[in-house]
């Protein structure tokens, strides 16, 4: 609610901040005296400046519509002679405690006229920047493995490529390795199903290609993206990063 | 100043260039002082000292000192070409923003009824997007009714406005004193 109200008044209102802001620009506008405003003259002013935005029927923010209720409360007991000063009561302000408040919303907007001027000299100043840092390595294992295994699976079952029979067969990692390695070299990248070479696949096969692409991203040889859901899984070749 | 390791010939100026150079955030004069062993005063102007040479020798970065610790940056003459490789996008602070980001800096820490009240208009929009940019922060909560929130200023706060520490916020004595010499 309170956040529909902002962002329904940012585009009323754009030029002003607010009701001080617009009092600060009537104030400065016709040169008046902040410390002793002449309160019937701004509440004119002001209430013409709320009626020509109504013109454009514009809807008016409540805190506008609130100010000029303050003002015009203002204005009537200044016409009125009061005997006693009696004691006021929360809402009652008077001109004196519009020019405090005036005054100080004043000096919080120099303050960020200040800011805004050290923020635009900041923005043209560049920290020499450490380009490596050890944290540069990251291992990037955009989706989860154990989907993906599931995934190579049954697309490899389909395609009865798997063999189901136990064959005795020892396989080294890291020639498993080595032979991802040189096929995605010669390719720059390659589609995540193609890592599978051989026209049968065994199990241990299976697994072990597994090991060693794990093994290779963790070593940051190479990267595994897919670039939205259900699209193809890409490995790349991480060139700079390479080990010698 | 001297040479602590004559062997190594390490001079603590060295030391120092080179935490600052490899310290991935600003460096301060504690931490310095902590690891080299040295007093803050002798840290202080030996900085000034590197910053003296860098100046003579002209090179083209120079040491300041950012939200309470030293960061190498390279000196404002060469940005313009800087501007040309980078492409960086830095978020545009809105006027709204700019002028609660005052109020929290000055009047820290602050609750959302004081700000409010000084710019006489709701200001949750611009709190949020100030605490989305993590240029404000919620520290504590008020001990008044309702305990409301109180939101100060942050490094990074610090870090975008060029300022060394929340001292160097442009203070509202300082511009009263510069409203008097006008009004008057």
């Amino acid at each position: 609610m309170q956040a529909t109200n902002y962002i329904k008044y940012k585009v009323r209102l754009k030029v002003f901040e607010g009701p001080l802001d617009l009092l600060l620009y009537l104030v400065r506008k016709d040169e008046l005296d902040i410390n002793n405003i002449p309160i019937s003259k701004i509440t004119h002013q002001y209430l013409e400046y709320l009626k020509f935005i109504q013109s454009m029927d514009i809807e008016l923010a409540g805190e506008y519509i609130y100010m000029a209720a303050l003002l015009l409360s203002i204005k009537t007991k200044s016409l009125i002679p009061q005997k006693v000063k009696d004691s006021k009561s929360i809402d009652e302000i008077d001109s004196e405690e519009l020019s405090r408040l005036l005054i100080e919303y004043r000096r919080f907007k120099q303050v960020g006229e200040k800011l805004r001027i050290l923020l635009d000299k900041e923005k043209i100043r560049y920290p020499v920047r450490n380009v490596i840092t050890p944290t540069e390595v990251k291992v990037s294992v955009p989706i989860e493995f154990i989907v993906l295994m599931k995934v190579a699976w049954n697309l490899l079952k389909r395609q009865d490529r798997i063999t189901l029979e136990s064959i005795e067969e020892e396989i080294d990692i890291r020639s498993k390795m080595d032979e991802i390695d040189k096929f995605i070299e010669s390719k720059k990248r390659i589609k995540f199903i193609d890592l599978f070479l051989e026209n049968q696949i065994t199990r241990i096969n299976f697994v072990s290609t597994f090991f060693a692409l794990l093994e290779l991203i963790r070593l940051g040889n190479i990267i595994v993206r897919q670039s939205r859901p259900f699209s193809e899984v890409w490995v790349y070749v991480r060139k700079n990063l390479r080990q010698a | 100043m001297r040479n602590s390791n004559p062997q190594t010939k390490i001079s603590e100026k060295s030391i120092i260039e080179a935490l600052i150079i490899a310290s991935p955030e600003p460096i301060s004069d504690g931490k310095l002082s902590k690891i080299i062993g040295i007093d803050t005063n002798d840290i202080v102007s030996i900085v000034q000292q590197l910053n003296k040479e860098y100046e003579e020798s002209e090179r083209s970065f120079e040491i300041r000192k950012i939200a309470g610790g030293y960061v190498l940056y390279v000196r404002p003459d060469f940005s313009q070409w800087i501007v040309e490789l980078s492409s960086r996008s830095d978020s545009e602070l809105t006027r709204s923003m700019i002028e609660v980001a005052a109020i929290v800096a000055i009047k820290q820490p602050v609750t959302k009824s004081v700000i409010d009240k000084v710019r006489g208009v709701n200001s949750v929009g611009p709190l949020r997007q100030l605490l989305e940019e993590k240029l404000i922060t919620i520290r504590s909560r008020a001990k008044s009714p309702g305990r409301p929130f109180l939101y100060s200023t942050t490094k990074k706060f610090l870090k975008i406005f060029g300022l060394s520490s929340e001292s160097e916020i442009p203070t509202i004595e300082e511009l009263g004193n510069l409203f008097e010499r006008f009004d008057t």
